[in-house]
């Protein structure tokens, strides 16, 4: 069997994702071949099967874009990896205006700039994530890549997402998994229902795709 | 564009983020060096203003995946600071822990990128490999203390949230004793003659200044630094705009610099070890072997402070007011000197924020350490240095 070649790029985040990009390295190897501005010396945005891009998109920086666009040209499949790049995630707060290029305002996921393929919200994502996204894309297994096709298509989602579509109309079965994934420990359980702290919630969509119930809402609607 | 030079201009690899080196030579040495960061602007200070102080501190966070636990205990120092509170004794030790293993992550991260220039060709994979799953053992002590790998949610003001279970924490005891074990093989394999490749001679015999300015060995010490000494400018007031290519330069880079005094100052392992170990180091090959000796020295510390640190006693301090006021954290972050400053208004919302990273100190040291060097190897400086771009580029000038 032939390897994937697979690409990964950073238009502009934390690098967390990044680095879980590197550490999905070991596990991937058997099925692509990973390419990464971390490994080796020479980088270049080249054709191949699927890119991962981290980092929101800054629609200000002319540089940025003409990257993600040639990303795209270059890219069978887009895969928009961590929350800054599948949601804007934290990036969404940004309001510009900070030396030393205040016109860097609006941040957006790449969904808003590209067509996205595959969206894995997380801040960052585990880097099995990666690594079943592929192996599901090899093996073309339809019903596990729904849910990455779906967040692909959303542009916005977050702890008060979760609450208005699952908790406040009662859908909530009291799992528990939104708590488990929230990266910031916004969320708690009261009387096994969810409990927003509102000032904690980075919107990075991570407790929405978790649940059960929500996830299946977005697949529903999106697929 | 007229250049009386020859011009080597790179986008770099293996850095954390994304930025170029330019080069200008005579064809054998470098005569003018230009760091040149790319990252998008996302202005975290502006992006606080009008928060509340919790949202803050995870906020500033998602600064950088490299350095994340950095950021957050110096934004919760300044808060602390600001609000006039004093965490736990135990809170602020596992705080301190919580601080070195992310130190650990991002030392090894780097060693893992500079493992190229530094090591023979057929001992790199291997390398990487050993390295990776050092990391990985280093991720989970994160996990068991810090709540998560990346960006630890129990870094809180006032001390730390959820603390770790005992079974956990035994864990990451244990953990830790097999980390040591590979630290000292790490030492050995890269500070081992017969496995480094002809860069490093050339990387002995440069001079590498001797400006250090560090705050504390281990955490970060506000009273052991002046801060009216710090000092931010923009790329185009530090460099005098002699030519097309100085303002070509100014023009396209997304970082500031921080000057000490006035002067260019090192921040960063060898700055630390130079000033509170009295480390001999004089080439540029020891800012490499400064990391690799504070690896070990940090896992020395770690062991000892999982034996101090007590998790059943309380590790946040009861009542926090958030009120009007005024503070400063400065914390040794893995890079180097990070300072936060904060302003609060009447509601105890942010009114102000700055952020000074170590990169904004190391970019004029880059650039000046380049100067004079074999072209062959100028690619190397910068990489040495450890720059962090995601950090650097979320800065604002200082009035």
């Amino acid at each position: 069997m032939t390897k994937l070649k697979v690409l990964h790029v950073d238009i502009g985040g934390c690098e967390g994702c990044a680095v879980t990009f590197l550490r999905a390295i070991p596990l991937i190897e058997s099925i692509a071949c990973a390419k990464t501005r971390y490994i080796g010396n020479d980088f270049k945005i080249e054709d191949c099967d699927i890119a991962f891009v981290t980092g929101s998109i800054c629609i200000n920086d002319v540089h940025a874009l003409e990257l993600l666009k040639n990303i795209r040209s270059k890219a069978k499949v887009v895969v928009a990896l961590g929350s800054c790049a599948a949601l804007g995630g934290i990036t969404r707060f940004c309001r510009g205006g900070q030396e030393p290029k205040p016109d860097h305002r609006v941040f957006q996921p790449l969904s808003s700039v590209i067509d996205v393929d595959f969206a894995i919200p997380g801040c960052p994502p585990p880097p099995q994530v990666v690594n079943a996204l592929l192996i599901a894309y090899v093996k073309n297994v339809e019903f596990q890549l729904r849910l990455f096709k779906a967040v692909a298509k959303v542009k916005r989602l977050s702890g008060f997402d979760l609450l208005d579509d699952v908790v406040l109309p009662g859908l909530c079965v009291g799992c528990g998994a939104c708590v488990l994934s929230c990266p910031t420990g916004a969320l708690r359980l009261i009387d096994r229902r969810p409990e927003l702290i509102v000032e904690k919630c980075i919107r990075c969509g991570t407790c929405y795709v978790r649940c059960p119930r929500a996830s299946q809402i977005l697949v529903r609607r999106f697929t | 564009m007229n250049i009386p030079f020859k011009a080597y201009g790179k986008e770099l690899v293996r850095i954390a983020g994304e930025a170029e080196f330019l080069a200008l030579h005579d064809g054998d040495k470098v005569v003018k060096a230009y760091f040149i960061s790319r990252a998008p602007v996302r202005g975290f200070e502006s992006l606080v203003i009008g928060k509340n102080p919790i949202f803050v501190v995870e906020a500033v966070m998602r600064i950088c995946g490299v350095c994340h636990a950095a950021h957050g205990i110096a934004s919760a120092e300044a808060f602390e600071h600001a609000l006039g509170l004093l965490p736990s004794r135990h809170g602020l030790l596992l705080r301190e822990a919580i601080g070195l293993v992310n130190r650990l992550q991002s030392h090894i991260l780097h060693t893992i990128l500079i493992s190229q220039d530094i090591l023979r060709p057929e001992l790199q994979g291997k390398m990487v490999r050993m390295l990776l799953s050092l990391l990985e053992k280093v991720n989970s002590i994160m996990l068991k203390l810090g709540s998560a790998v990346t960006h630890p949610p129990a870094i809180v003001i006032g001390g730390i949230s959820r603390p770790p279970t005992e079974a956990s924490f035994k864990e990451a005891q244990r953990i830790l004793v097999e980390v040591a074990k590979s630290v000292s093989e790490l030492r050995d394999s890269v500070l081992n003659e017969d496995n480094m490749n002809e860069h490093i001679k050339v990387l002995k015999k440069i001079r590498a200044p001797e400006n250090f300015i560090a705050s504390h060995l281990f955490y970060g010490d506000r009273y052991n630094i002046s801060l009216d000494k710090v000092t931010v400018k923009h790329y185009s007031e530090y460099k005098p705009m002699e030519d097309d290519v100085d303002r070509e330069v100014a023009k396209k880079t997304t970082t500031l610099i921080a000057l000490y005094d006035g002067k260019k100052v090192e921040v960063g392992p060898r700055a630390r070890l130079s000033i509170y170990r009295r480390f001999n180091a004089k080439s540029l090959f020891d800012v490499q072997v400064a990391r690799i000796k504070e690896i070990e020295l940090i896992t020395f510390r770690l062991s000892e402070l999982m034996d101090i640190i007590d998790i059943s006693a309380p590790l946040r301090s009861g009542q926090i007011v958030f009120r009007e006021g005024e503070g400063v954290g400065v914390y040794e972050a893995p890079r180097g000197l990070l300072i936060h400053k904060v302003a609060l208004d009447n509601e105890g919302r942010v009114r102000k924020y700055r952020i000074i990273t170590p990169t904004m100190f190391n970019v004029p040291i880059i650039e000046s350490t380049s100067l004079g060097v074999p072209i062959s190897i100028v690619e190397v400086i910068p990489r040495l240095y450890d720059p962090c771009i995601p950090c650097t580029t979320h800065l604002i000038k200082l009035k």
